[in-house]
């Protein structure tokens, strides 16, 4: 072998090397749509989020204007106050409410992580306020059985169960009753359904909170 | 130049070929791999973004506390409508709670942390009257769900990934002895701890605080009944 094919052998293998080297140096999992799926879902998520921060950073803003002029107006604080006062008196369940929403009934046997799975799905949906058998869900409301029978914060429920959600009834009863929605997730087969312009829910008697 | 030489290079030469061949075959997934990478530079954009909403939102309640309590100190002082007002605030988990409790940590083990078994433990937590509970500092208000999205867990519309720091103030006692009972957790929780499927630690805490529910409560749909 004389110099000239030495020379030759040596930079086709200087190639060769090149090319294995961007062949092979991709990571071969960045490729599965796994991977992809899985950052889009993120993308998705973020955004989400990201979009519902922004809402309450315009919610924060408002407050805080109002809140400014409040400092320097006694009679614009009272009103900012009572108008802060009233939405925590309905979260709070001190209040009865009213407005529109969903009204369903169950009748068949519940178990506590349905009851919860259920709750969980409402407010993921946007509920604003519920109650279950007839008690208003607060704060700190809890489930659990006992034998069959269903108890929310130890109250016994009675079959058919009736649920009541304030919210957008529209998108609360499609959540529910759509194919793979939560009647679907929980196996609940057995539920009527309707929406309503009105719901009115009672506050709650006791001192749970 | 010798035979075997030449061979030598003829093969090479076919080698060098199909490497160009398969290299150009590659072009889809390299473009795959342009995707990836813009979409991994949407997630840092968008992670960038969000750290930056919670700053400024973090920020502004900070203002509107700082507001409320000059309004109480020039107008309400000692004004039974304002003390109801704080009261609220405190029932509906809007101010910080300190005092004795417990810290779970809830992470993967042989499986990974599903939704359901945060949903599970928190309404176990009600169930023995604890006062407040946060989910890695999310206070669980009213309004707050907890869903699985992809390979995370949504808490108040935040998305989390395991471990899971669960603070609890209420009965040290009570709380701790329970959840640590393993004969006394809920089934499900029970079997997948057992099975390491999951694991939960707890400890408990002389002094612990939990912070405020960091959003705010807009209600578009329900009225007060007049």
């Amino acid at each position: 072998m004389n110099l000239k094919d030495k020379i030759l052998i040596f930079l086709a293998l200087i190639l060769l090397g090149f090319l294995f080297s961007k062949q092979f140096g991709i990571r071969p999992f960045e490729y599965s749509p796994t991977a992809l799926v899985s950052k889009a879902m993120k993308i998705l998520v973020f955004s989400r989020t990201n979009e519902q921060l922004k809402k309450e950073l315009e919610t924060l803003q408002k407050k805080k204007e109002v809140f400014e002029e409040a400092v320097i107006n006694k009679e614009k604080s009272k009103l900012a106050i009572k108008e802060e006062l009233d939405t925590l008196k309905i979260i709070n369940g001190k209040v009865e409410v009213e407005g529109p929403g969903i009204i369903f009934e169950i009748n068949q046997d519940l178990n506590w992580q349905q009851a919860i799975d259920l709750l969980n799905g409402l407010k993921n949906a946007g509920a604003e306020v519920i109650s279950f058998g007839g008690k208003r869900i607060l704060i700190n409301s809890y489930f659990k059985n006992a034998g069959k029978k269903l108890v929310l914060d130890n109250f016994i429920l009675e079959k058919p169960y009736q649920i009541k959600a304030i919210g957008d009834k529209d998108l609360l009863f499609k959540s529910l009753t759509r194919p793979g929605g939560i009647f679907n997730q929980l196996g609940l087969k057995d539920t009527s359904i309707e929406k309503s312009d009105l719901i009115e829910i009672k506050k709650r008697e006791d001192e749970k909170i | 130049m010798k035979a075997l030489t030449r061979i030598l290079i003829v093969i090479l030469g076919i080698f060098i070929g199909f490497i160009f061949t398969f290299q150009y075959q590659s072009k889809e997934r390299l473009n795959a791999l342009i995707n990836l990478e813009e979409f991994d530079k949407e997630i840092e954009n968008l992670t960038q973004l969000q750290k930056k909403l919670k700053t400024e939102i973090k920020g502004l309640q900070k203002e509107i506390e700082l507001l409320s309590r000059n309004i109480k100190e020039k107008q309400f002082k000692n004004d039974k409508f304002y003390s109801l007002f704080q009261l609220q605030k405190e029932k509906a988990g809007l101010t910080s709670v300190s005092g004795r409790g417990v810290t779970f940590i809830l992470k993967d083990g042989k499986g990974v942390v599903h939704a359901a078994d945060l949903r599970d433990l928190i309404n176990f937590l009600w169930s023995l009257e604890a006062d407040a509970i946060s989910i890695n500092e999310e206070r669980i208000v009213y309004s707050t769900s907890i869903d699985c999205i992809g390979n995370t867990i949504l808490i108040n519309g935040k998305n989390y990934v395991s471990p899971f720091k669960i603070k609890v103030i209420g009965n040290q006692k009570e709380i701790f002895n329970t959840v640590t009972d393993l004969l006394l957790l809920p089934k499900d929780l029970k079997n997948r701890i057992i099975k390491e499927e999951i694991v939960l630690e707890a400890e408990k805490k002389e002094e612990l605080t939990i912070a405020p529910y960091s959003g705010s409560f807009k209600l578009n749909y329900s009225k007060i009944k007049k």
